[in-house]
């Protein structure tokens, strides 16, 4: 049966990990102030919060977000392109940026075999590429980067 | 035995990539379309020197030198130098000593020039610029000061006949090389941003230069010489209304070359001028479009027919294959 709106729920399990902010290294400590009501709690980090994944899902707008580079198909002059290998490329018509994202085959429980993503100044290294949800407008799929930053790229699907 | 290069060991050496090879990464950016920062990005990115020559000054009978190769044109003293004459040597158009952590600019040819050694230790690491109080005067260029912005900064100025030349060197310095540590005098020209790159005075005075004294076959020729051995361009010479539209007249105005139609881009004016080019460097030349849903059978629609607000443009390439989508806006 064909969902109109098809949630890969293990990769959602996985995906608790992934927003649109780079998420701080993995064992880093953060030197809390002291109060005068005592140490301050330790700040919630971003994109474990199920209602920023939510949120991310439930934004179809095509967009990447990420390393200083912010390109959405709602500010206007942002071109999608994508080509018969698969691969999409968001232009900025305006300024220099570029993203090339190359999925590569998705395996049954949709992650992709050897991924492949470049930005404006070069390739970069990504450890994993998931499909978190698709529909009839748009692809939502989280990259992990090595230093466990993750972002949540959004691709048109009705092109 | 002669400091400069033989003509066939320039050969040889153009020849072998590695004099100092500069990787180039990523398509070339095109200007079209673009305006403001993004247009002085693009120029950055898109006209980076792809090697440079690490002693300039074996290179000036290429790129400063007569017919017969024979002498070098001294610049600061409007003459012709002989091409025996120890004393010339390298200057920098802007002091590379602003640059703590980037030689390239020291070494760029389009910021460097050959010059009496005097003229570097004269005019030290002082921006070029307006002198109304000399202090060093040879009739041919000056140094001195200037009073801005309520404080007296040391300039000099280049000579009358080479304004504009100067200005040019400055523009490409200015949109090549203006990240990186700044010596604080570099501030009286450089604002250390991306864009606009140069300060108002700056602005105001290269503008005025680059006006009075446009392009001529010398910095043609020269920028011919320099594209041979660095690999690049300065697209202020080439394109000199690049100025007008980064810092001028034009300023805020999408860029198009002359002749050509203007790209596709985010914003377009509800005015009878302002046109929606269904073209650009980025998308095939068969697409076939549809603009809000319906297909559209012309390449270009004027703003006005679509109206305020935005609106969505999808394409797709039968040749290629391709097929993509953006969005525009039209403001009034």
């Amino acid at each position: 049966m064909k969902l109109p709106a098809l949630i890969i729920t293990a990769t959602l399990a996985m995906s608790v990990s992934c927003g649109h902010k780079e998420l701080p290294r993995r064992g880093s400590s953060t030197v809390q102030p002291e109060t005068p009501g005592g140490v301050l709690p330790e700040p919630e980090r971003p994109g474990h919060n199920p209602s920023d994944i939510a949120a991310e899902l439930n934004d179809p707008t095509p967009r990447f977000i990420y390393g200083g580079i912010t390109l959405r198909y709602d500010d206007g002059g942002i071109l999608f392109t994508r080509y018969p290998d698969g691969s999409t490329v968001i232009t900025d018509l305006d300024g220099i940026d570029r993203i090339t994202l190359s999925p590569g085959t998705m395996r049954e429980d949709s992650t992709f075999l050897s991924p492949r993503l470049s930005m404006t100044h070069g390739e970069m290294t990504i450890v994993s590429l998931s499909l978190l949800k698709r529909d009839d407008k748009a692809a939502w799929y989280c990259a992990m980067f090595p230093d466990s930053a993750s972002t949540i790229i959004v691709l048109p699907t009705d092109i | 035995m002669s400091r400069f290069l033989s003509p066939v060991l320039t050969a040889v050496l153009l020849l072998t990539p590695g004099i100092l090879s500069i990787q180039a990464s990523g398509a070339k950016p095109q200007l079209g379309g673009k305006s403001e920062a993004g247009l002085c990005r693009a120029i950055g990115a898109a006209y980076r020197p792809t090697q440079l020559v690490a002693d300039p000054v074996t290179v000036f009978p290429l790129t400063d030198g007569n017919a017969t190769r024979t002498a070098l044109r001294d610049r600061f003293n409007n003459r012709w130098a002989s091409i025996d004459d120890e004393t010339l040597a390298a200057v920098n158009i802007l002091p590379a000593s602003w640059w703590e952590r980037n030689n390239d600019i020291a070494i760029d040819l389009y910021n460097t020039i050959p010059g009496p050694q005097e003229v570097n230790s004269v005019k030290k690491n002082y921006p070029p610029g307006i002198v109304n109080a000399p202090e060093w005067d040879n009739g041919v260029w000056q140094t001195g000061t200037t009073t801005v912005s309520g404080i007296d900064a040391a300039f000099y100025a280049p000579p009358e006949k080479f304004k504009g030349d100067f200005a040019r060197a400055v523009m490409y310095a200015a949109t090549l090389y203006n990240t990186g540590w700044l010596a604080s005098i570099a501030f009286t020209i450089l604002d250390g941003t991306d864009y606009p790159a140069l300060t108002p005075y700056a602005s105001r005075i290269l503008l005025d230069w680059h006006r009075s004294d446009p392009v001529d076959d010398i910095e043609t020729e020269r920028n011919n010489a320099v594209e041979a051995l660095q690999g690049n361009r300065n697209p202020f010479v080439d394109f000199p209304d690049l100025a007008e539209f980064l810092w001028g007249n034009r300023k805020g105005e999408p860029y198009a070359a002359e002749g050509e139609k203007m790209p596709l881009h985010s914003t377009y004016r509800l005015s009878a001028d302002d046109k929606i080019h269904l073209v650009s460097p980025e998308i095939p030349d068969d697409a076939v479009w549809t603009v809000n849903g319906s297909p559209v059978s012309t390449a270009t629609l004027p703003a006005t027919a679509l109206g305020t607000g935005s609106h969505h443009l999808r394409f797709r390439s039968p040749s290629t294959g391709t097929s993509g989508c953006l969005m525009i806006k039209i403001v009034p």
